[in-house]
């Protein structure tokens, strides 16, 4: 199964301008959790902190029985830890196919030894349009086709563990419900999911617990209903 | 009919080293971003080795090519090295800094060969089995050009093979886009970087070690094939492989017939082409139309040249007043290095405006430098011109040359600039260079002497001073300057410089001429300073020389550039001396770039840092 | 009375790729008019025709009369037309102040001078433009150091420079916080209103959209398949299939079984 991912006093710069102060926050195999907070308020900071894409980064990162902490971005991938951005980044220039192609790692195990039930099939069941799409070039698809694109290159790593960065951000109301389906379908997999959000309601529609981000600082931790009844919370760190 | 057949044939069979050192380039630069100046070295590095092993083990057919391909590999190997040791540090670094490191390594490697070859220039070796020649039409071909006409097609049908029907192929090409996301997605970028840089200088290498037969090798087909190159992979569109090979035939026609209709001006004619190409097809023949490299916005507000403070004010105060006083010391040898300095640091500091407020990256600007050294030379040879005139007019002629070249040049940006800059800069150089009737070619203008009132040390010492200073100083107001904002808005943001009504490329071209008019100042000056003007004021070595300084003193910084240029040029002076002084340059330059990646600017930030991490 | 901006049988094809199709439609000096659509319904070409960074294949634009199809951005500006970019674009190595002095130094022909000091001209306009968007504290911090909402209303102040009659925003409000685009967007209305200048824009947010839009048109395909007042948009069948949806499907239902916590 899934490993726990657990995030101590972590502390991230970007050159001498610090982006976030001592952020803890877990994530329990199988679990959903959002991160909330408005832009800027370290969301998208603290995801690539995890997967080691920020210059800077101090503090305890454990998934599973590893540090994580000094990792470079591609041997925490091996690990089972998925990172979805939130521009997206598809590769324009190869094809759909490639850009899956791409997503899968060397090895047929993960780093904790399960086999990788992803193939393209199984993709295409999950994202119905991707599969008429295989030949065209990344570049040449709609951004909501290129958000499936994305969830799907990442999932040929077979991650125990998804990081999403804004999802929903930019598409169509339509494609965020088509969207919210395939992640549920993801939760429901077995799979550990970590997702910033801005939009509440998708994020509560997902998520078991809430973490809420404020200039770099964690203000609120505890389960979405919790979150939901705190009106005042809400409206100070959401303008919600 | 058959004269020209073997002509085109023979084309064809040159055309195929150019096209692998010109994959190679490609290759490297698609992934790494980097355009590699040391790329040259390792295709002459190829050819020597080539020799050694052939000579060894080149008598049967099979030792032969064994050898090539061992050469090859071998200089793969050394390519690797160079990956490991210094590029690999310099990925994240400004893009100028990795020019210059590459540019560093290419003068150590230089001197390396020089060592361990020899100045002489080395025979080819013959392949066994196509040493004779077969007849084409009634006329003679060396059965070696029909190896290499093979060899081209062949190392492109490989090439598409890797990069379109292999995994690892779809990870170079999806790291040509966004290296940090397939890091992401468990890709070892370093392999990877490491396997391409391999990849790119065994191909070079191959090239060079293939055309030994038929051109031997010597120390200067380097810097050569260099020019060659990235005229091809321009033509061809930077990153396309199969747009590399059509323009290495193009080039290669162009230059079997161009010898036959015009000897002298072949290289002119390349060039020619390549601005003609680059003016219809600005992406080149087979380029795609990716969006303009985008510079990070962390970098820009590096180069956001706050108001002179009070610091600074100080500074130039206690300069000038040094610089006032210098004669006093008596010391004669000091005011001729002090002029040379000074003159290199205007060119520097021209230079300067260009690469930081304008973000223009100019590869030949010791173009302008040189026209002003012979617009000088040229009025006070043939129209008998006073010194005063002749200061007055080459700035201006330095400007036309600018205006024009400028015309071409803004149309393109980033590396496309840069190479077109390269292009026209070699043009020029070829045309004063080869037009012995009127430059006296390589032997240069003599006699160009100050007037009488100023043939004094002194008094011509603080002509020069005030002017420089002053170029200098103008330099420097223009930056704070409406104008030099204006500069620097087409640079942060073309887009929404635009949409605020500004006319960017015009704005661009009036910045290369105002920069290229101050640099032919520098070069008339340099002239009457010297007595003389030579074709080596326009050349590369020139250019990237005035290049490195402005890197060394950091491109985000004013005064920076300016230190970086008078150190530069100093240390040129000192090194001048020894045996093997540009590899020992070359070396300085590595160590540099690597220990302070933000220039000599950067250098009080790297102590502060350096204390902090040990309090 | 003419319209202030109007555009009739617009299109772009990219390659075999029809991106918009016959467009066609009119606004009024004043009005605030949405664009929406899903992902790739061709809105964002559509605005860059308008805009001037691309050329349209066939159509024709107006503006108050004036045929301006195919000018360039820079023609437009001369033509009162200011642009608010999805990526805010400003000039990250200058000050907020220097951002809008650069614009204003355009405006009044001063860009050409070498011996001048930039930081000294028209140094109070800029400052009253930038209370303008209540951005007066921030009139000496670099751009490349405010936050994204800030960037966007930095935008907003240098689209003004000119004393705009048209505003072409494409999704203005984009990676805001929502207290923020109620600011923002109430202040473009305010503009609108006052100044008698008309807003185009695009959106994903439909807060936005429906709270501020006079009138909406829907794009799907690089086709119309709507345009009205947003009632009649909300209501459309046709709209709710293409792109609104029906409600969200994933509404958090309290009490149900979540996962360990």
């Amino acid at each position: 199964m899934a490993e726990p991912l657990e995030v101590q006093s972590l502390n991230s710069y970007y050159g001498s301008a610090q982006a976030l102060f001592d952020v803890s926050l877990q994530v329990a195999p199988g679990e959903a959790v959002v991160l909330l907070g408005r832009n800027g308020a370290g969301k998208s900071t603290t995801l690539k902190s995890i997967m080691g894409l920020v210059p800077r980064r101090e503090g305890r990162l454990r998934f599973g029985e590893r540090d994580i902490a000094a990792m470079q971005a591609y041997r925490i991938a091996r690990l089972g830890l998925g990172y979805v951005p939130e521009e997206r980044r598809v590769f324009a220039a190869l094809t759909v196919e490639e850009n899956l192609l791409v997503g899968q790692k060397e090895q047929t195990k993960s780093g904790d030894g399960r086999t990788n039930p992803w193939s393209f099939e199984r993709l295409f069941q999950l994202f119905p349009n991707l599969a008429e799409l295989r030949g065209r070039l990344g570049g040449h698809i709609s951004g909501g086709e290129q958000q499936m694109l994305t969830i799907a290159r990442t999932l040929m790593g077979n991650p125990s563990l998804l990081l999403l960065d804004e999802p929903s951000e930019g598409l169509a109301p339509i494609i965020v419900q088509q969207l919210g389906a395939a992640i549920k379908e993801l939760k429901d997999m077995g799979l550990s999911l970590l997702l910033s959000e801005q939009n509440l309601k998708f994020a509560s529609a997902i998520g078991d617990r809430a973490y809420v981000l404020e200039s770099g600082h964690v203000r609120f931790a505890g389960t979405v209903d919790q979150l939901l009844a705190d009106e005042e919370g809400r409206r100070r760190w959401l303008s919600l | 009919m058959g004269f020209y057949v073997v002509q085109a044939l023979t084309g064809l069979a040159s055309a195929s080293a150019l096209f692998l050192a010109a994959a190679g380039l490609s290759i490297i630069f698609g992934v790494t971003r980097i355009v590699n100046f040391a790329h040259g070295v390792f295709y002459m590095l190829g050819a020597y080795m080539a020799w050694t092993l052939t000579s060894q083990f080149g008598d049967s057919v099979l030792g032969f090519w064994l050898a090539l391909i061992v050469a090859s590999l071998s200089i793969g190997v050394v390519g690797l090295l160079v990956e490991l040791t210094v590029l690999r540090r310099i990925y994240q670094a400004p893009e100028l800094f990795q020019l210059t490191a590459t540019f560093g390594v290419f003068l150590i490697l230089q001197d390396v060969t020089l060592a361990i070859w020899g100045p002489e220039d080395l025979l080819g070796p013959r392949a066994p089995m196509l040493d004779g020649s077969v007849t084409v039409l009634g006329h003679p071909l060396p059965s070696y050009d029909l190896a290499l006409i093979v060899l081209g097609p062949l190392v492109l049908a490989g090439l598409w093979f890797l990069f379109y029907r292999t995994r690892w192929g779809a990870l170079v090409r999806a790291a040509t886009e966004d290296r940090e996301m397939l890091g992401a997605l468990g890709v070892n970028q370093r392999l990877l970087f490491s396997t391409v840089f391999f990849l790119g200088t065994a191909l070079a290498a191959f090239g060079g070690a293939a055309q030994l037969p038929k051109g031997g090798a010597d120390l200067l087909m380097g810097l050569n094939i260099l020019a060659s190159v990235f005229v091809v992979v321009v033509v061809g569109g930077m990153g396309s492989i199969p747009g590399a090979f059509l323009a290495a035939l193009l080039i290669a026609q162009l230059n079997a017939f161009g010898i036959l209709i015009f000897p002298q001006g072949t290289l002119v004619l390349m060039f020619l082409v390549m601005a003609v190409v680059l003016v219809i097809r600005p992406k080149g023949l087979l380029g795609k139309a990716e969006g303009a490299s985008r510079i990070e916005s962390r970098a820009l507000i590096e180069a956001a040249y706050p108001a002179p403070g009070v610091w600074e004010r100080s500074f130039w105060a206690l300069a000038i007043a040094a610089l006032a006083l210098l004669p006093l010391a008596g010391d004669a040898f000091a005011l001729v290095l002090t002029k040379d300095i000074l003159l290199f640091v205007l060119l520097a500091a021209s230079l300067h405006f260009l690469l930081g407020p304008g973000g223009l990256v100019s590869f030949g600007h010791a173009a302008f430098f040189g026209c002003g050294a012979y617009a000088a030379a040229l009025l006070v040879t043939y129209a008998e011109s006073s010194m005063v005139l002749a200061l007055l007019l080459a700035p201006l002629l330095a400007g036309c040359v600018a205006i024009i070249v400028g015309w071409f040049c803004v149309r393109l940006s980033g590396v496309y600039f840069a190479m077109l800059t390269l292009a026209f800069a070699q043009v020029l150089w070829s045309i004063v260079f080869q037009w012995t009737s009127v430059t006296g070619g390589d032997d240069g203008l003599l006699g160009v002497w100050p007037d009488t009132w100023a043939n004094d040390d002194t008094v011509f010492y603080y002509l020069v001073t005030v002017l420089a200073i002053g170029g200098i100083l103008l330099l420097r107001q223009a930056v704070h300057s409406p104008f030099g904002f204006a500069t620097r808005a087409g640079r942060d943001s073309m887009l929404r410089a635009e949409a605020l009504g500004l006319h960017v490329k015009q704005v661009q071209h009036v910045a290369m001429v105002f920069a290229g008019a101050l640099a032919g100042l520098a070069g008339a000056l340099y002239a009457f300073s010297k007595g003389s003007a030579f074709p080596d004021y326009m050349g590369i070595e020139m250019s990237f020389d005035s290049l490195i300084a402005v890197m060394l003193g950091g491109v985000q910084s004013l005064l920076g550039p300016l230190f970086g240029a008078g150190l530069f040029s100093w240390a040129a002076h000192e090194l001048s001396t020894l045996s093997y002084w540009r590899g020992i340059l070359g070396l300085l330059i590595v160590v540099l770039v690597l220990a302070f990646p933000r220039g000599l600017a950067g250098i009080p930030a790297a102590f502060r840092a350096a204390r902090e991490r040990l309090a | 009375m003419t319209a202030l901006l109007s555009a009739d049988g617009l299109s772009k094809h990219f390659g075999g790729v029809i991106a918009v199709d016959a467009m066609s439609f009119e606004m009024a000096a004043g009005e605030m008019f949405a664009i929406i659509g899903p992902n790739g319904a061709g809105k964002s070409t559509c605005f860059n025709m308008l805009g001037g960074q691309l050329k349209p294949d066939s159509g024709r634009v107006s503006l108050a009369g004036e045929d301006i199809t195919g000018m360039t951005s820079r023609a437009l500006w001369g033509r009162g037309v200011g642009r608010a970019f999805q990526i805010a674009a400003t000039f990250p190595s200058m000050t907020v102040c220097e951002n809008l002095q650069v614009g204003l130094m355009r405006r009044y022909g001063r860009l050409w001078s070498i011996l001048r000091s930039a930081r000294k001209q028209y140094r109070e306009e800029a400052e009253h433009l930038l209370r303008l968007v209540g951005l007066g504290e921030a009139a000496d911090k670099l751009c490349g150091y405010l936050s994204y909402g800030d960037l966007k209303r930095v935008e907003l102040a240098l689209s003004l420079v000119n004393e705009p009659r048209l505003l072409l925003m494409d999704e203005p409000t984009a990676g805001m916080a929502p207290d923020e685009r109620r600011a923002l967007m109430d202040l473009v209305v305010r503009l609108a209103r006052e100044r008698e200048c008309g807003v185009l824009f695009t959106e994903h947010d439909m807060d936005v959209v429906f709270g501020y839009a006079d009138r909406i048109l829907v794009m799907q395909s690089g086709r119309r398949i709507a345009e009205g007042p947003p009632d009649a948009i909300r209501d459309n069948r046709q709209v709710q299939a293409v792109y609104l949806g029906q409600d969200f499907s994933l509404e958090p239902v309290p009490g149900s079984v979540r996962g360990a916590a």
